[in-house]
């Protein structure tokens, strides 16, 4: 469903951010990237969604090349970002009912949204509240369940989890999980190799722009993946 | 899909509290301003009814042609209280003479009347000045702003086209206007109708549609540009630094540089060079004027008496006189008087020669510098709607002159004041018995005691003057104001049109990334 091909990005200031990355993402499997800052999740996923373009290699949604026909491939794909960043000044329904919108669900109605709300575990209160008002937290799980809502089969998550409290990152955990069950493709940037190897099927590991290293999730809990990220963190610092 | 955007774009700028507190700031000076201008426009209408009473009863107290003189009063427009132009520095009024052509009074140093650097205010100045500065503040984020909340992102990570995107903003911030238009027009209508009970007539209804759909294109185009600066930088503070910029040039400064540059390029000859070229107008006269008065005296020999005389030149009456000066006076009417109009007519074309083509070239060049401006081509616009330009001043001016050939017509062929009964233009007394004349007996008869002139002023009955012609000012239509500023809209259209597009290319190209 996510497949990156060759991938690579080189900035205008000459900055190589990505070299060649190649991976897949299957229905059904949650592929976390583990890195440092400036590794190159982000970027992976900004190329994705077409916010920048590549300098070489494919980013394919569904098979469609999102540098080529972007709108297209979009329509395959939700986003969560770090920082869930909605309208402040509109309640969690009315974004919610944009974003479905906007990802071409146009038939919802308002018990639709509040029961995926409440799948998330957001507060009945919180429904008709205005977004300024929400914790990150709150905006986090709303952001979900704009992912849910559009019911894309792949999903990029960009350090979901960072800034969460440990009851909202478990809850976030089952809810990653149930959407693993509905066959959703997952790719997840994230800095918390404990939550990746609750979750994960499958992990990378990302430096200086380049995959160093990729396991299954059997491999992985064999291996140790602590043990196994610090060593290429280390080899990096060395 | 553009539906859910502009939805969504629109209720956040009408929720939004900077919309909502400049909203009521503007129309609170829209009231304001509309009472202000409904009071002088009052004024304006009860001095024009006091004209036109006065004009009515002087026509009843005519008795002799050299006393008639009409005028050719302008109706009070009550579309100055939407924009007021230059008609605070003309006249409405205009004498009708035989003795001179009508024409717009010479500034003290002979400067161009027409452009004055701050007009009244009126409600479009309220609109050019006061919306505007609303139409950037609810664009100038509109990109910049949301890369930095990361809204931006969170929408194009979504199948959404980044021009339908741009088009919904663009849209957005016009309903935002028009609804703020809307309101403040509304309230504005409702204050003139209900306190001041002025009404307005389907023509001036056309005009008021058209002035509110000028006045959304320049916010249009405001609304463009603001999306074009916050399209081309990263932060919106500073996208609203550059508009304010732009802001202040575009509205306060480039229509008064074209005014500078207009007086620059085209100078108008002073005062001295035009009073002395008409001065030499009048000169020439005066030598055929001596020469023809010449031959009278030689022609009517004797020694003048008059009563009733008013010899102040050319308005001369003199009621009752001798044969000597009342047939002096017959020949004056029949033979210098047609050369005095003649010259009178000659002292326009001077007087067109050397000011109003230079004004005309001033204006013409000030039009050119305009077409870069946005808010000098929107001044020119609404003015024109309002017939508040100079062209409806030249319209005024020029049916004024028309009706002065009207009447100058009646008087010469209806009447033959300057041929056979040229006895009429100063007298009541008929030709025969201006000839065979009993002046000097009723004189020495006087002397002795007994009063026998009887033929002064007070002894003559009025003219019925219910067949002279009367001014009636001829509404130019509304296609007629828009023909005047075709170029103007279309080159507002255009630029608005233009500058949407280039945000459109520079939206294309942005780096919505909200930590790039």
């Amino acid at each position: 469903m996510l497949q990156a091909i060759d991938l690579t990005k080189r900035y205008e200031d000459g900055i190589l951010a990505l070299d060649h990355i190649n991976f897949e993402v299957k229905e059904g499997e949650i592929f976390c990237m583990l890195g440092a800052n400036g590794a190159g999740k982000t970027t992976t996923i900004n190329l994705f969604l077409n916010f920048i373009d590549p300098t070489d290699g494919q980013a394919l949604i569904n098979g469609i090349d999102s540098s080529k026909e972007p709108l297209e491939a979009k329509k395959y794909v939700s986003y969560v970002s770090e920082n869930v960043m909605l309208y402040g000044n509109f309640t969690a329904r009315q974004n919610l009912d944009f974003f479905a919108k906007l990802g071409g669900k146009t038939d919802m109605t308002k018990e639709d949204y509040y029961a995926v709300m409440r799948q998330v575990g957001l507060q009945e209160k919180a429904f008709e509240a205005k977004l300024k008002t929400f914790s990150k937290g709150m905006r986090q799980k709303l952001g979900i369940s704009i992912a849910m809502i559009k019911d894309a089969p792949a999903i990029l998550l960009d350090e979901p989890t960072s800034g969460l409290d440990p009851k909202a990152s478990a809850e976030f955990q089952k809810i990653l999980l149930d959407l693993k069950e509905k066959g959703k493709s997952i790719f997840m940037s994230t800095h918390d190799i404990f939550r990746a190897k609750t979750v994960a099927d499958r992990v990378g590991i990302m430096k200086e722009g380049r995959l160093v290293m990729m396991r299954t999730r059997e491999e992985f809990l064999e291996e140790n993946l602590e043990k196994l990220y610090l060593d290429y963190m280390q080899e990096k610092s060395a | 899909m553009i539906r859910y955007l502009v939805r969504k774009e629109a209720l956040n700028n009408i929720t939004n509290f900077r919309f909502i507190v400049s909203g009521l700031i503007a129309l609170l000076l829209i009231i304001l301003t509309t009472f202000i201008i409904a009071e002088k426009y009052m004024k304006e209408v009860d001095q024009y009814n006091e004209f036109i009473a006065a004009d009515q009863q002087s026509l009843g107290d005519i008795k002799a042609y050299a006393e008639l003189q009409l005028n050719a009063h302008r109706p009070p427009n009550p579309l100055i209280i939407f924009d007021s132009g230059i008609s605070e520095n003309l006249d409405n009024s205009v004498v009708i003479t035989h003795q001179s052509v009508p024409r717009q009074g010479l500034e003290a140093d002979a400067e161009n009347p027409f452009t004055r650097i701050f007009n009244a205010a009126d409600l479009v100045t309220i609109f050019r000045i006061v919306f505007s500065l609303l139409a950037i503040l609810m664009v100038y984020d509109a990109v910049a702003g949301e890369r930095e909340e990361g809204t931006l992102g969170a929408a194009l990570a979504n199948a959404v086209p980044r021009d339908s995107l741009l088009l919904s903003k663009f849209i957005a911030g016009f309903i935002g206007i028009l609804l703020a238009m809307l309101i403040g027009l509304l309230v504005s209508l409702l204050v003139l109708q209900l306190v001041y009970g002025i009404s307005f007539s389907s023509d001036q209804w056309l005009r008021i549609i058209f002035i509110l759909v000028s006045s959304l294109l320049f916010m249009g185009f405001f609304l463009a540009l603001g999306i074009l600066v916050s399209s081309r930088v990263r932060t919106a503070s500073i996208s609203l630094i550059w508009l304010l910029f732009i802001w202040v040039f575009t509205v306060i400064i480039q229509p008064n540089l074209s005014t500078y540059v207009g007086s620059a390029v085209v100078r108008i000859p002073s005062r001295e060079q035009i009073e002395g070229a008409i001065a030499q107008n009048w000169d020439e006269y005066r030598a055929k004027h001596q020469e023809l008065e010449a031959k009278i005296r030689e022609e009517v020999p004797g020694d003048p008496w008059h009563t009733d005389h008013d010899s102040s030149w050319p308005f001369y009456v003199c009621f009752d006189g001798n044969t000597c000066g009342l047939l002096r006076y017959v020949y004056r009417t029949q033979r210098i008087m047609p050369v005095f109009i003649s010259y009178a007519e000659k002292e326009y074309q001077v007087y067109r020669n050397e000011y109003e083509v230079y004004l005309d070239r001033q204006l013409a060049v000030q039009r050119i510098c305009n077409y870069l401006s946005p808010a000098g081509l929107f001044r020119r616009i609404t003015s024109s709607l309002a017939e508040t330009d100079i062209n409806h001043h030249e319209l005024y001016m020029d049916q004024a002159r028309q009706f002065r050939s009207t009447f100058l017509s009646y008087l010469t062929n209806e009447k033959k004041v300057f041929s056979e009964n040229a006895n009429l233009y100063f007298t009541q007394r008929t030709m025969d018995q201006i000839i065979h004349n009993d002046y000097e007996e009723r004189l020495a008869k006087r002397r002795q005691g007994v009063e026998t002139l009887t033929y002064g002023r007070d002894s003559c009955e009025p003219f019925d003057l219910s067949d002279v012609p009367r001014f009636s000012y001829r509404e130019p239509g509304v296609a007629a104001s828009l023909h005047f500023v075709f170029l103007d809209l279309l080159v507002l259209l255009v630029l608005t049109a233009v500058i949407f597009y280039l945000s459109v290319i520079s939206f294309h190209r942005y780096d919505v990334r909200q930590n790039s």
